[in-house]
């Protein structure tokens, strides 16, 4: 019966239907702030529900289903790669009337973040990034297998596979349940699509042109990514910070999600305008 | 979430639900009842905290925010506003629901506690007397009349939100939604109150009550809330030391976090 937000659409400049969730209780007597919040592959809008009584006291949290997740539409064969992700947040942006704004992103959620940044920089207040490396081609994921593993028993089987060692650190069966069921939505093409171009990115070398407060928060214990593979921001980026959820596995915004709400919070309020 | 539903004498009234509780777990419900000149929205400050352990249920009582005005030929009373309320739990297949009310939204809780004990579950007053006795409520309206809501609100807030101490724009915020409302139906809402008083009913309250007594005691009758505490079985009380009327809304995240705490002491199992 929960997650009651309302899901609103807008038409990209492709053409497709995106779906998105608005939530906002931050004082109407403030000028209003925008936290556009991208969730992970095989995820949506619905995954970040814990997030929301945190952030959408201070700004209004916007959160997107990226094409072909939750209820946005399959996008067509031409219609996917990471830069049209990309553009997918600016044309809700727009479609806002939104000028500029945080963004926040998961996993793969983070990397459309990252090109965001990349590509549209006058655009983005700040710009967060959780339990990504910068594309999945410098991440340690096999996504052949992935792939192989979901072409011969469904997104639900492989899940169900393989979900103690996504939440080691996770004991409400009922959470797990929920996770399996809830990701298990996600079309099996789709995903095949999907991952496969993740991991074919790597942003590494652009990450200088990067000048908006990054804030990085990383999994500490991940075998899909060392913490050199997360720590790479410091390096390239100069306003980037880095928190490090030590002893945790790679699936923090699910496992965690009400600290990375309050570190999101504490990072966004330092660039609140007032 | 925006809802409307029709109540059995034809009134449309818009209602709001906000979940963010675990999904795979069942969660249980909490209604918002806001004060007289007031809307659900007013509440906005005190939903995150609360939403994130109840399914937050806000009525825009009849007359006010987005709910329809009656006409002045809708028969009105307190009974009129229980049903109102009965009507949307029955509505929600709701049997029995946490109260969470401000001022006169508050009334309608105590009533609702005494003469429908099993649809309420506890309550949380937050500056509501068992009514408004008195000729405050009556001079509001009548100077309002002559002189327009804008400067009669406008001069008497510091005994709604402590004027040295709240941000301006949120004052000026409050002020513009208080204009807002129907002054016609005003007078028949709060004139109705304003006869009414039942503090030799509240012993039947049987549920867990708090109390938030604002201790500056601006508006109303001050010494009614330590009758209450008395009087009610189950009821704790806490003052709000030189506290405004309008706790919920300049004191919303302290409004929220003793609600939490005394839902959380009555009601361990709700909350995991």
């Amino acid at each position: 019966m929960s997650l009651t937000t309302e899901m609103q659409y807008l038409t990209a400049s492709d053409g497709l239907t995106l779906a998105y969730a608005v939530d906002d209780f931050s004082d109407p007597w403030r000028p209003q702030e925008t936290l556009i919040l991208v969730h992970a592959a095989m995820g949506s809008s619905r995954r970040l529900y814990k997030w929301i009584p945190t952030l959408s006291r201070h700004f209004r949290v916007v959160r997107p289903d990226m094409r072909g997740h939750g209820t946005t539409e399959i996008p067509g064969p031409d219609q996917l790669s990471v830069e049209r992700l990309a553009r997918d947040v600016i044309d809700l942006a727009d479609h806002l009337k939104c000028p500029q704004f945080h963004l926040a992103g998961s996993s793969a959620g983070a990397i459309v973040a990252m090109q965001t940044a990349l590509d549209y920089p006058e655009r983005l207040l700040t710009l967060s990034n959780f339990a990504s490396t910068p594309g999945l081609k410098p991440s340690n994921i096999d996504m052949d297998k992935w792939v192989r593993h979901i072409r011969a028993k469904g997104i639900k089987v492989m899940l169900e596979e393989t979900i103690e060692e996504r939440f080691p650190n996770v004991a409400d069966k009922g959470f797990l349940r929920w996770f399996v069921d809830e990701s298990a939505k996600t079309n099996a093409d789709l995903f095949c699509r999907f991952g496969p171009m993740m991991k074919a990115v790597d942003l590494t070398d652009r990450l200088h042109e990067i000048k908006c407060p990054m804030l990085n928060v990383v999994p500490g214990h991940d075998p899909l990514g060392s913490l050199e593979q997360y720590a790479v921001y410091k390096k390239h980026v100069a306003r980037a910070e880095l928190i490090v959820y030590e002893g945790l596995p790679h699936n923090i915004t699910d496992s965690v999600p009400e600290r990375c709400a309050e570190d999101l919070l504490k990072f966004l309020m330092k660039y609140r305008a007032q | 979430m925006k809802q409307t539903f029709t109540t059995s004498d034809g009134i449309r009234l818009a209602y709001y639900i906000d979940d963010y509780t675990d999904p795979w777990k069942p969660a249980p419900t909490l209604l918002m009842l806001h004060s007289a000149m007031s809307s659900s929205k007013r509440f906005y400050s005190m939903v995150p905290g609360l939403a994130k352990h109840y399914r937050v249920i806000r009525l825009d009582s009849r007359g006010h925010g987005e709910s329809e005005v009656p006409a002045s030929d809708v028969p009105h009373d307190k009974w009129r506003l229980n049903k109102d309320v009965l009507e949307l739990l029955d509505a929600l297949g709701l049997q029995s629901t946490h109260i969470l009310a401000g001022s006169a939204g508050g009334y309608t809780a105590q009533l609702l506690a005494i003469h429908h004990p099993g649809r309420v579950r506890s309550l949380v007053l937050l500056s509501a007397t068992p009514g408004f006795r008195g000729d405050q409520g009556k001079s509001w309206l009548r100077e309002s009349k002559t002189r327009g809501m804008r400067a009669v609100f406008g001069e008497t807030i510091d005994e709604r939100i402590p004027v040295a101490e709240a941000d301006p724009r949120l004052i000026e915020w409050v002020l513009g939604e208080i204009c807002k409302n129907d002054l016609a139906w005003l007078e028949r809402f709060i004139g109705h109150w304003t006869d009414t008083w039942f503090m030799d009913d509240v012993s039947q309250i049987q549920c867990p009550t708090l109390i938030v007594e604002p201790g500056a005691h601006p508006i109303g009758t001050g010494a009614a809330f330590a009758e209450m505490e008395q009087r009610i079985p189950e009821a704790e009380r806490i003052v709000y030391e030189n506290g405004r009327h309008n706790v919920f809304d300049y004191l919303p995240e302290r409004c929220v976090a003793d609600a939490l705490a005394f839902l959380k002491k009555h009601f361990p199992e709700e909350r995991t």
